[in-house]
C-alpha cells in the first residue's frame, strides 16, 4: 500500500487493518510516534493526516492509503526545529518524554487552526493527550510562547502556523 | 555513608560490548540512547569516560525516567571535573558492581527508587569528577614535567602558567593509566558554577524530535515481537489453550504457554496483538474468585477496630494515648480509606531479549538492573558475566519498573526462541497486572482538651509491601510495621503529648508495590485531613493548629509551612475560591502545598497549587520545581479519580477510559518555591510532591462545601453538596 510520510512516498506491505501506528513503528521503523493505549485514550500516537491530528493507534492503514501523513520526525525543516519543538526545549517541558511526540503534534495542529489560543482553547485541544509526569503547566506555557513566536515571525496573527513538512 | 568503588574494574563491563547488532533509530540529537557510549571513549573511572573529540561521557548508576538524573548527576560530576558542559553526554551504565547502592549490611543493588539518586550517589559523582580531574592534571604535569599543583583546569582543558595546555581528550589515555585517587578533595560549594544552577536537561532534544530511545523503540536484528496474555484471576493459572485460530493468522509465528500466561510471537506488534485476541484460553480461576472491592473495604474496616484480631504492631508511642482517649471530654473518631492504585506509566511495559550461545543481552526500561540481571542468570543458565542489562529511557517508572515480572517473562520466552524477542505489553495487560499501591484505611481518634490535641491514636490497616521481600518469619518485626506507618514515625514534624500509631496487618491476595511516595501517599492524607478536622473542632485556623503542633526540633518544617502560607496568600483566596493546606516530610525533604479550589455544579475545580519545598542543597532548581509540580499533579490525579477495583478475583479496570488520569483541562497552575537549607543533608525530590496534594485538595473541598472527604477518590463522592 502506498502512502506519503513526511513528504516521502513510501510503500508498505501490511494488512489493511493494521493501525497506522504499527505501520510507522514496525514497518517503517519510525519510532518517534509512541504506543500508549491502543484505543485513542491517551494521544501518545498523535500524527497529522492531511494536516489534521489523528490517533494513529485506531486509524487503519486502509484509511490512510494515498494520503499525507506527518509525524514527529517530519516537523523540523533542514534540521531547524519547529517553533513548537523549540518552545518545548526552552520551557524544559519533557520529563520522561514518552507522551511528548503526541503532545507536540497536537499543539502544532492547534496552532494551525487557532494561532493565538486562550487557556480554554488549549484545555480543549490538549485534553486528548495524557502526561503522567504532570508537565501540563509547562505545555501550556510553551504553546503560548510558540504561538507568539510564530505570529511574530509571520507579522500577523491571522496567518496559519506552519505545520509539518508537507502541509 | 556507603563506600563507592571508583576503580575501573567495575566499568569494564559497563563499556564492554555496547550496542552490538542494535540498529538505533538514526539521530543527530544528543543522549538519544542512554546506553550507547562513544566507541573511542577511554574510561577514567567507573563514572566518566573521555573521547579524543572532547566528548565527556558520564555513566550514571540510575535510570532516567523523567526525574532528571541524566542532567543532575552529570552536573555534579562535571562541576568537580571542570568539564565543558556542552560536551557532556549521559548514559545509564550497564549493570555492574560499581553501580550498586549499599542498602543494608551485605546488600547492594543497582536500583532507582526511594528518591535516592542524588542522596545515594551525589557524593560519589562529585568524587568521580574530582578524581578524574586530578588524574588529568597528573598526566599533564608528567607530560610537561611541571608541578601538578601549578596546573589549572577550566572547560575541559588543563593549563600551566608556562603556557602549556591540553584538552582532556588529549590527556585521556595517559590519565587512564594512573591510579584512581581514593579521596580527592572536593570544591567548596561556594565555588560551584554548574551544580546548583538550572542547566537545561541533557535529554530535551531527543525528547522533542522523536529520537529518544525507549524500550519498545529498540530494533535488534532478527527480532520477533510478542504480546502477553496473563491469567486475569488472582493466583489463577492456564488450564487449556486453543491456538488454532491464532496460528492461522498470517504473520503469527508461535504461541507459547506458561504456567499463568500465554505469549504470541509475530512479525509485528499488531499481528501479535491480533494473535492474542484470537486465542481461546481456559483459565484455572484460582482460590480468590469471591474476592472483590467490597471485601477489601470490609477487611480494612474490621482491622481498624480496637479489638481487631489482626496482628497489630505499634511503630510510634508517646505518653499513654489509649488511656487518655478513654477519658471524658471532646473527641473525634473517624475512618478514612484509600483504594489500590496503578502506576500507569505512559509507556506500557516491555523488554527486548537476545540470547546467544555465550551471552544474553536485555534492553528494558527497568529501575532494578541488578534484580533483572540476577533473574536473567537464573532463567538462562548463563554466568552473571555473560548477562548484560542495558537501560534505555523509561517512559515513566513511578516504582512500577522496580518489579521484574515483565523482564522475567521476556527472558522466559526468549529461552524458548531461536531469535531475539521484544515482549510488548498492551495497556490492558499493564493495567490488569500491576503491583498496585496498597489499599489502606485508618481509624483516627483524638482527644481535644484545653484548646489543643491532647492525644492522638491512628490505627492503620493495610497489607505490607515489605512482605514481598521478607520470609514470613520476619513479618512481625518492628521495622516491618514502621513501613506502612511511614509518615507517622520519625519524619512526622508534630508533637503530641500522647500518641499511638499502630498498624493492623491485612493479608490481601493483591500484588502490591512501590507507588510514588509509597506509604506516604496515604499517611499524609490520613493525618493532614484529620488535623483539619481537629482544627475545625477546636475552632482554629488549620495553619495555626499546625504551627502550634510542629515541635521545636523541626524548624525547617515551620519555615516551609510559613513559606507556602505566605506565597499562597493563605486566608486571602479570591471570591468563590477556597484553600486547603498540607505539610509532609519524606525521603529526607519537606514539602507543603496549598490547593485553591472552587466548586461548579458539585464538581471541584483546582485552580492552583502553591508548593514550598526544602530538600537541602539543590543541584538543579528547575528539575526540583518540575518534580514537585509533577508529583503534586500525580497526587491530585489519584485523589480525584484513580482506583483499581476487584470483582470475581479479577482487576476491573483496563485502560484510560476506566482508569482516568488527570488531563490538561483539570490541571491547575502550579507554583513551586524552594527554601534551600544549605547546611542540611541532601534530600530526595522524586516523590516528595505527591503526598501533600490529596490532603490539600480535600481540605480545600471541605472549606468550600463543609463536606469531609474520607474515602478516595473524590470522584466517588460527586456531586458535592454545597452547604
Amino acid at each position: 500500500m502506498k502512502l506519503t510520510v513526511n513528504g516521502a512516498a513510501v510503500e508498505v506491505e501490511a494488512t489493511g487493518d493494521t493501525p497506522l501506528l504499527w505501520v510507522l513503528r514496525d514497518h517503517l521503523d519510525m519510532t518517534g510516534t509512541r504506543f500508549g493505549c491502543g484505543m485513542a485514550q491517551c494521544g501518545a500516537c498523535t500524527v497529522h493526516l492531511d494536516g489534521l491530528p489523528i490517533r494513529s493507534c485506531v486509524t487503519p492503514l486502509s484509511e490512510v492509503a494515498g494520503r499525507r501523513i506527518t509525524t514527529i520526525e517530519g516537523l523540523a525543516r533542514d534540521d531547524v526545529l519547529h517553533p513548537v519543538q523549540q518552545a518545548w526545549i526552552d520551557h524544559s517541558v519533557p520529563q520522561c518524554g514518552y507522551c511528548q511526540s503526541g503532545q507536540i503534534m497536537s499543539a502544532v495542529a492547534l496552532l494551525t487552526f487557532v494561532p493565538s489560543p486562550t487557556d480554554d482553547h488549549i484545555d480543549r485541544a490538549m485534553s486528548a493527550n495524557i502526561c503522567r509526569c504532570g508537565t501540563y503547566p509547562r505545555i501550556k506555557a510553551a504553546i503560548k510562547d510558540a504561538a507568539a513566536r510564530i505570529n511574530g515571525a509571520m507579522g500577523s496573527v491571522d496567518q496559519p502556523a506552519p505545520g509539518g513538512r508537507d502541509e | 555513608m556507603p563506600a563507592h568503588n571508583l576503580s575501573r574494574r567495575g566499568v569494564l563491563t559497563g563499556l564492554g560490548t555496547l550496542v552490538l547488532g542494535v540498529q538505533l533509530h538514526p539521530t543527530q540529537a544528543r543522549a538519544a540512547s542512554p546506553d550507547a557510549v562513544p566507541s573511542q571513549a577511554i574510561a577514567i573511572n567507573a563514572f566518566v569516560a573521555l573521547d579524543t573529540d572532547g566528548t565527556v561521557t558520564v555513566l550514571i548508576p540510575s535510570s532516567e525516567m523523567g526525574q532528571g538524573v541524566s542532567t543532575s548527576m552529570p552536573q555534579l560530576l562535571a562541576e568537580e571535573l571542570d568539564a565543558d558542559w556542552d560536551k557532556v553526554i549521559c548514559r545509564t551504565a550497564q549493570e555492574a558492581p560499581a553501580y550498586r547502592l549499599h542498602l543494608g549490611p551485605g546488600y547492594t543493588t543497582m536500583i532507582t527508587g526511594a528518591s535516592n539518586s542524588i542522596m545515594g550517589w551525589g557524593r560519589a559523582m562529585r568524587e568521580a569528577g574530582a578524581a578524574a580531574r586530578s588524574m588529568l592534571i597528573a598526566a599533564a604535569a608528567a607530560r610537561w614535567t611541571v608541578e601538578p599543583a601549578l596546573c589549572t583546569t577550566s572547560k575541559g582543558v588543563v593549563s600551566h602558567p608556562g603556557g602549556q595546555s591540553a584538552t582532556y581528550g588529549e590527556l585521556a589515555s595517559d590519565a587512564a593509566k594512573l591510579p584512581v585517587p581514593r579521596k580527592p578533595p572536593l570544591k567548596r560549594r561556594s565555588k560551584h558554577t554548574l551544580a546548583g544552577t538550572s542547566v537545561p536537561r541533557t535529554d530535551l532534544a531527543a525528547k522533542v524530535d522523536g529520537s529518544a530511545v525507549f524500550g519498545g523503540d529498540l530494533r535488534i536484528e532478527g527480532m520477533v515481537r510478542a504480546c502477553p496474555l496473563a491469567c486475569p484471576f488472582l493466583e489463577g493459572t492456564v488450564a487449556a489453550v486453543d491456538d488454532t485460530t491464532a496460528l492461522a493468522i498470517p504473520g503469527v509465528r508461535g504461541v507459547y504457554v506458561f504456567e499463568d500466561w500465554v505469549a504470541v510471537t509475530a512479525d509485528d506488534v499488531w499481528t501479535a496483538k491480533k494473535g492474542v485476541a484470537a486465542l481461546t484460553v481456559t483459565w484455572a480461576e484460582g482460590p480468590h474468585t469471591a474476592f472483590d472491592s467490597a471485601s477489601i473495604s470490609a477487611q480494612l474496616e474490621a482491622a481498624t477496630a480496637l479489638d481487631a484480631p489482626n496482628r497489630i504492631k505499634a511503630a510510634n508511642r508517646v505518653g499513654s494515648a489509649m488511656d487518655m482517649l478513654s477519658e471524658d471530654g471532646d473527641s473525634i473518631d473517624v475512618f478514612y480509606e484509600v483504594p489500590h492504585l496503578e502506576h500507569a506509566p505512559m509507556e506500557p511495559l516491555n523488554a527486548t531479549v537476545r540470547i546467544q550461545a555465550d551471552r544474553c543481552d536485555i534492553w528494558t526500561g527497568t529501575q532494578a538492573q541488578t534484580q533483572v540481571r540476577k533473574h536473567t542468570v537464573e532463567r538462562t543458565g548463563l554466568k552473571p558475566s555473560q548477562v548484560f542489562v542495558h537501560t534505555p529511557y523509561l517512559g515513566g517508572g513511578f516504582g512500577r519498573r522496580s518489579n521484574t515480572d515483565f523482564t522475567d517473562k521476556a527472558v522466559e520466552l526468549a529461552v524458548l526462541l531461536d531469535t531475539p524477542v521484544q515482549l510488548q505489553y498492551t495497556r490492558e495487560e499493564t493495567t490488569r497486572h500491576g503491583f498496585y499501591r496498597p489499599a489502606a484505611a485508618a481509624r483516627l481518634r483524638a482527644r481535644l482538651h484545653d484548646g489543643h490535641v491532647h492525644a492522638l491514636h491512628v490505627r492503620l490497616a493495610s497489607d505490607n509491601i515489605l512482605h514481598n521481600f521478607l520470609p514470613k518469619l520476619l513479618w512481625g518485626m518492628g521495622q516491618v510495621a514502621a513501613f506502612p506507618l511511614e509518615g507517622f514515625t520519625h519524619t512526622m514534624p508534630y508533637h503530641f503529648e500522647h500518641l499511638l500509631a499502630d498498624w493492623s496487618f491485612v493479608d490481601l491476595p493483591v500484588p502490591i508495590g512501590f507507588w510514588r511516595s509509597v506509604g506516604h501517599s496515604f499517611s499524609a492524607w490520613f493525618l493532614e485531613c484529620f488535623l483539619d478536622e481537629c482544627a475545625q473542632a477546636l475552632g482554629k485556623d488549620p495553619l495555626t493548629l499546625r504551627r502550634e503542633l510542629i515541635s521545636s526540633e523541626h524548624p525547617r518544617f515551620r519555615t516551609v509551612l510559613d513559606t507556602v502560607a505566605e506565597k499562597a496568600g493563605w486566608g486571602q483566596a479570591p471570591e468563590g475560591r477556597f484553600q486547603g493546606i498540607a505539610l509532609h516530610g519524606c525521603f529526607g525533604s519537606i514539602c507543603a502545598e496549598v490547593a485553591e479550589v472552587s466548586i461548579v455544579d458539585g464538581q471541584p475545580r483546582v485552580h492552583k497549587i502553591t508548593a514550598a519545598v526544602d530538600c537541602g542543597p539543590v543541584v538543579n532548581p528547575q528539575i526540583v520545581r518540575d518534580q514537585i509540580m509533577g508529583g503534586a499533579l500525580m497526587g491530585l490525579s489519584a485523589a480525584l479519580g484513580e482506583r483499581i477495583d476487584f470483582e470475581g478475583g479479577r482487576v476491573v479496570q483496563s485502560n484510560f477510559h476506566d482508569y482516568p488520569l488527570l488531563r490538561m483541562a483539570q490541571a491547575p497552575a502550579v507554583e513551586v518555591h524552594i527554601v534551600e537549607t544549605l547546611g542540611a543533608p541532601v534530600g530526595g525530590i522524586g516523590e516528595l510532591g505527591t503526598p501533600p496534594a490529596a490532603p490539600a485538595l480535600c481540605n480545600a473541598i471541605f472549606a468550600a462545601t463543609g463536606v469531609r472527604i474520607r474515602t478516595l477518590p473524590v470522584r466517588d463522592s460527586l456531586p458535592l453538596e454545597t452547604a
